[in-house]
C-alpha cells in the first residue's frame, strides 16, 4: 500500500524520487519499447541485455521518442552524465556496445544522440555533455521540433508515476486544486488558444465552459484515443510514453468543468495502450491521484477504460459515447451538441488524447507562454506522424506555423532514393492531398483547410512520384467505404458509388462523363451526409481532382497511368539491349509468363502475365521496364 | 407557453410559430407543405436516415447570413430560421438521392414513383448488391420492434454497405411475437410474411410461428405468441383475447343490447 499524496511535501518527496530514478547513481539502461519499437525489436534486444547484466546496472523500459525509423533504440545513463540515445540496435552492435556500456563508457557507434539540458528543462541536476556526440538539438530530425505532449515521451519510464512527477508532473493538478476556481482554469485554457486536437479545432476552454454551463448531473469527461486513421499513431505514442500526463490533463479538465468520472475511449488494436492505461490508472488511485479527494480537497474523480472494436466510425464524438453505452456505434444528429447532451445524456466533454496531453502543460507554463508557440490562430504544437516515402518515419511534434516544406525536408530529411516529392495526404483518410506547389504554406488549422485539406489528428502521408493520385484517391474512399457506419443513405451508398467510379477509372473503363458525376456525388455527400465522417469522405476526391486533374485525364483520355501504378493501364517490357539472359525474373516469375533461353534476351508473355512486379523489382540490370 | 419557448420561422415563405424542440418537417407539415420522407414514422422519433427530407435553410446571425442543406425531420426549429423545400439544388440532390437509394432498392414501387416525380435515373448507379430485398436500411422496423414493442427480435448486423438488417445471427429467433409492426411501418415493403395454413411465417426475419384458433369460430386469427403478449398490455377477459375480433365484436353488441 502506498502513501497517499495530500501536501506539497508528499509531491516533493515523490519528485526528488523520480529525478533519482531518471538519474540514478547507477548505470541504467533504458529501452524504448512503444509498439514501433516492440515491432524492430526491442523485446529481443531487452532481453539480450537482461541476460548479460548483473544487478548493478538498472534496466527499464521507456516510451518512443519519435524516431522509429532507427528503431530499437536505447538510452543509455552513466552517472555523471545526461542520457545518450543509441540506435539501430541489433545483436551484433550490442556485443560491442554492451561491454562498453558495463564500463561506463559511452562510445560514438550507433550513437545518435545525448539528451541534455534543455530536454530535460529545470528539473534534475546539472550533468556533463559528451563531447564528439551530437546533442539533440543538433540533429536535423529533432532541431525545429518543440516537445509538448511527446515531452517525457521515450525519456521516462511509462510506468512510473515517480518519474512522471520528477520531470514536474502532477504539480499542475496540485497547483489548480489549492489554488484556483473552476472558472479560473477554464480561463487560462480559453486564454491558452488550445485547439482541440483531434479533428475539429474546436476551441477546448470554450467546449468546457458551455459543458460547464449545461443544466445536467453528473457531468462527464471522456478522452478520445479511438485512433483509426491509416498511418497515424500519435494518441498511441502519447499514450504508451507518458500515460500519466493523459490522466491529470483529465483530472484538470474534470475539475473545471466539474465533473466527478471520465472515461478512456481506446481501441482495443492497441493492446500496449491499453495495458499502459490500466497500469497507469492503477498506480495513480494508489498514490490517491485519482479517486477520492484527491490532495486532500473536495475534489474527487476517477477514470475508467473503455475498449473500442476498431470501428473507425467510433472515433465520431456520439457514435464515441453510443459505444460506450453499449449501444450499436452509430452517430446521431449533432444539433444538440454533447456538451449539453452527450454520454447517458447529460453533459459531456470529449478531447483527444493530445488535447488532454496539452492541459498540464498550460497550467505550468501558463497561457501567456504557450500562446507564444504557434500562430496567433493555432497555438501551442501539433503531433503528426510523418509516414510514406520519407527517409525519417517517424513522430514530430512541431510548432504551429512552420512550413509543410520543413516538416518534410528538414525534419523529415525529404524523399529516399533520390525520388521527387509529389503530394502530401494530410488528416487522415478525410482529409486531402496538398501538392508540391503548397509547400510552402504553414501548418495551422485555418490554412490546411483553405488548401482543401484539414489537420484532423495529425497523419501526414508523403506520396513520391511513384504514387498515382487517382488510386490514392480510390484507396482512402475504399477505406471510408468499409468504415461508413450505414445509418444515413449519403454515406454509405454515395461513397461506395464514388468508389465504383474511381475504380472504373483506374482500370481504365473511366468515361469523360465520371469527372462530372464525381464532383456532383461529391456536392450531394457533402451537403446532406448526416456526420462528419460522410460530410468530409470526397475530399481526398475532391483534392486531388484539384491539383491533380492532369492524372484523371490521363486515366480516362489516354488510358495511361502516369505514375504507372494502375495494374490495367500498364504493362512490363523486356528492354533487349539490356536484358543479359541471366534468367533471373524467369525462375521468378508465379505464372511462368517469361520466355527465354540462355544467352537470348527474354520476353514477357502478356497473355499470362499479371502484372504483379516480381521481376521488375528483381532484375539486377534494371532491364524490365514499366510502360 | 412562455414567449421563449416559441419559435417563428418561414417555410417557403410562410411564416409559422412552433414550440422550442419541434421539427422544421413539423413546421411543414402543419403548413401543408409536402417534404418527400422515407424514414419518418409519426409514431417513432426522427432519425435523418434516408436523408430525402433535405431542404435548404439560412439564418442571420451577427449580420452574417448563413445556409446550409440539412434533414427536416431532424432540424430543431430556432427563432428567424429560413426554410426552403423545394429549390433547384434541393431537387438536383433529391434526384441523386433517389438515385443511389434506387441502386439498393430498384424494384421498390414508392422510389420508381418519386424516380418519376424528381427524374431520377435509376441506371446511373451500379447496384449495390442487396439480394432480392427493397430494403433501405431505413431503420425504422429495428426502431419500432425495439423501442415501441420492446421486443428486440431484430437490429442491424454489419456495417457501411454490407448493413443488413436482421434476426440476432441471422437465425431463427424466438423474441418476435408476430406483431407485424414492422411490416406496417416498412416504407418500401421489404418484409416478407405471409399466412400458410394455421403458420405465420416471416421469411426475412426466419420467424413461423404457429396461429391461434378461435375459441368461437375456430378460425385461425392472431400467432399465440402475440395473444400472449396482449395479455399482459390490455386489459380484457382472456377469454375474450382468445376469440378473432369478429367474434369479438359479436359478444360486444350482445352486450350492448
Amino acid at each position: 500500500m502506498k502513501t497517499k499524496i495530500v501536501t506539497k511535501e508528499d509531491l516533493d518527496i515523490l519528485n526528488n524520487e523520480g529525478i533519482h530514478h531518471i538519474f540514478p547513481d547507477k548505470i541504467k539502461l533504458s529501452i524504448q519499447m512503444g509498439t514501433c519499437g516492440k515491432a524492430s525489436g526491442a523485446e529481443r534486444i531487452y532481453h539480450i541485455i537482461k541476460n548479460k547484466i548483473n544487478t548493478d546496472i538498472l534496466l527499464t523500459s521507456t516510451g518512443c521518442i519519435g524516431l522509429c525509423e532507427k528503431e530499437p533504440m536505447v538510452n543509455v545513463f552513466v552517472p555523471g552524465y545526461y542520457p545518450v540515445v543509441y540506435c539501430d540496435l541489433d545483436e551484433e552492435a550490442l556485443e560491442e556496445l554492451l561491454p562498453a556500456w558495463i564500463q561506463g563508457e559511452l562510445p560514438e557507434k550507433n550513437c545518435l544522440m545525448q539528451l541534455n539540458r534543455t530536454t530535460f528543462n529545470t528539473n534534475g541536476p546539472i550533468l556533463k555533455v559528451k563531447e564528439n556526440i551530437p546533442q539533440m538539438e543538433e540533429v536535423s530530425f529533432f532541431k525545429l521540433q518543440k516537445k509538448i505532449a511527446l515531452q517525457n515521451s521515450g525519456i521516462i519510464d511509462p510506468f512510473s508515476v515517480e518519474e512522471y512527477t520528477g520531470r514536474g508532473g502532477y504539480y499542475s493538478l496540485y497547483h489548480v486544486l489549492k489554488d484556483l476556481a473552476p472558472e479560473k482554469v477554464i480561463e487560462i485554457i480559453t486564454d491558452s488558444g488550445l485547439r482541440g486536437r483531434g479533428g475539429g479545432g474546436f476551441l477546448t476552454g470554450r467546449k468546457w465552459q458551455s459543458c460547464r454551463n449545461a443544466p445536467g448531473e453528473p457531468k462527464y469527461v471522456i478522452c478520445n484515443a479511438d485512433e483509426g486513421d491509416p498511418g497515424a499513431y500519435m494518441d498511441r505514442t502519447v499514450i504508451e510514453g507518458d500515460p500519466f500526463r493523459i490522466l491529470e490533463g483529465m483530472a484538470i479538465g474534470a475539475y473545471g468543468i466539474g465533473s466527478p468520472e471520465g472515461y478512456i475511449y481506446v481501441r482495443t488494436e492497441y493492446p500496449l495502450a491499453v495495458e499502459t492505461l490500466h497500469k497507469a490508472i492503477r498506480e495513480a488511485r494508489e498514490y490517491g491521484l485519482l479517486g477520492e479527494h484527491i490532495f486532500g480537497t473536495d475534489f474527487s474523480f476517477d477514470i475508467n477504460i473503455r475498449r473500442g472494436g476498431g470501428a473507425f466510425i467510433c472515433g465520431e464524438s456520439t457514435a464515441l459515447m453510443a459505444s460506450i453505452e453499449g449501444k450499436v456505434g452509430e452517430p446521431r444528429v449533432k444539433h444538440i451538441h454533447t456538451v449539453v447532451s452527450g454520454f447517458r445524456e447529460k453533459p459531456t466533454t470529449l478531447n483527444n488524447v493530445e488535447t488532454w496531453a496539452n492541459i498540464p502543460a498550460i497550467i505550468s507554463m501558463g497561457s501567456e507562454e504557450f500562446k507564444k508557440i504557434g500562430t496567433k490562430g493555432s497555438t501551442g504544437t501539433k503531433v503528426f506522424s510523418v509516414v510514406g516515402k520519407i527517409m525519417n518515419n517517424g513522430l514530430v511534434e512541431i510548432p504551429m506555423g512552420i512550413t509543410v516544406k520543413e516538416i518534410i525536408f528538414d525534419i523529415g530529411g525529404g524523399i529516399p532514393f533520390g525520388k521527387k516529392f509529389k503530394a502530401v495526404q494530410t488528416g487522415g483518410p478525410s482529409g486531402g492531398c496538398i501538392p508540391e506547389k503548397l509547400l510552402d504554406m504553414p501548418v495551422d488549422f485555418d490554412e490546411l483547410k483553405k488548401a482543401g485539406s484539414m489537420m484532423g489528428s495529425g497523419g501526414m502521408i508523403i506520396m513520391d512520384e511513384d504514387t498515382c493520385m487517382v488510386d490514392v484517391a480510390r484507396y482512402f474512399v475504399s477505406f471510408l467505404v468499409q468504415e461508413s457506419c450505414g445509418k444515413c443513405t449519403s454515406c454509405r451508398e454515395g461513397t461506395y458509388q464514388l468508389f465504383n467510379i474511381l475504380n472504373r477509372i483506374t482500370e481504365g473503363q473511366g468515361k469523360e462523363e465520371d469527372i462530372t458525376l464525381l464532383e456532383e456525388l461529391s456536392e450531394t455527400i457533402i451537403d446532406t451526409s448526416l456526420c462528419a465522417l460522410g460530410k468530409t469522405a470526397p475530399n481526398p476526391v475532391l483534392s486531388t481532382l484539384k491539383y491533380f486533374r492532369d492524372e484523371y485525364d490521363a486515366h480516362i483520355k489516354e488510358k495511361k497511368c502516369p505514375a504507372r501504378v494502375c495494374k490495367a493501364l500498364i504493362e512490363y517490357r523486356i528492354i533487349p539491349e539490356k536484358c543479359t539472359a541471366c534468367g533471373k525474373c524467369r525462375k521468378a516469375c508465379p505464372y511462368n509468363a517469361i520466355a527465354g533461353e540462355k544467352k537470348v534476351p527474354h520476353q514477357i508473355i502478356k497473355d499470362k502475365c499479371v502484372k504483379c512486379g516480381i521481376c521488375f523489382e528483381i532484375c539486377p540490370f534494371d532491364a524490365i521496364t514499366k510502360v | 407557453m412562455e414567449e421563449k419557448d416559441i419559435c417563428t420561422i418561414k417555410i417557403d415563405g410562410k411564416k409559422i410559430s412552433l414550440a422550442k424542440g419541434s421539427t422544421v418537417l413539423e413546421g411543414a407539415k402543419m403548413l401543408g407543405i409536402f417534404i418527400p420522407t422515407l424514414c419518418y414514422h409519426e409514431a417513432l422519433p426522427p432519425r435523418g436516415n434516408c436523408r430525402l427530407c433535405i431542404v435548404e435553410m439560412s439564418i442571420v446571425k451577427r449580420g452574417r447570413t448563413y445556409s446550409w442543406i440539412d434533414a427536416s425531420c431532424v432540424y430543431p426549429v430556432e427563432d428567424g430560421l429560413i426554410v426552403q423545400t423545394d429549390t433547384p439544388k434541393v431537387r438536383r440532390e433529391r434526384k441523386l438521392i433517389l438515385e443511389l437509394l434506387l441502386s439498393r432498392a430498384p424494384d421498390s414501387d414508392v422510389l420508381n414513383k418519386l424516380a418519376v416525380e424528381y427524374d431520377a435515373d435509376k441506371n446511373r448507379f451500379v447496384s449495390s448488391d442487396n439480394g432480392d430485398s427493397n430494403c433501405i436500411l431505413c431503420g425504422l422496423c429495428v426502431d419500432v420492434c425495439n423501442n415501441l414493442m420492446h421486443s428486440s427480435g431484430i437490429g442491424t448486423a454489419f456495417r457501411g454497405i454490407n448493413k443488413k438488417v436482421v434476426s440476432p445471427f441471422n437465425i431463427t429467433q424466438e423474441v418476435c411475437t408476430g406483431c407485424l409492426a414492422c411490416i406496417s411501418v416498412c416504407p418500401t415493403g421489404a418484409i416478407k410474411a405471409r399466412f400458410e395454413g394455421e403458420n405465420l411465417n416471416i421469411e426475412t426475419w426466419n420467424v413461423k410461428l404457429k396461429m391461434l384458433k378461435c375459441h368461437s369460430c375456430g378460425k385461425p386469427f392472431y400467432p399465440g405468441v402475440y395473444v400472449d403478449m396482449l395479455k399482459d398490455k390490455v386489459t380484457m377477459a382472456e377469454e375474450l383475447l382468445k376469440k378473432c375480433p369478429e367474434c369479438r365484436r359479436k359478444v360486444f353488441r350482445l352486450s350492448v343490447k
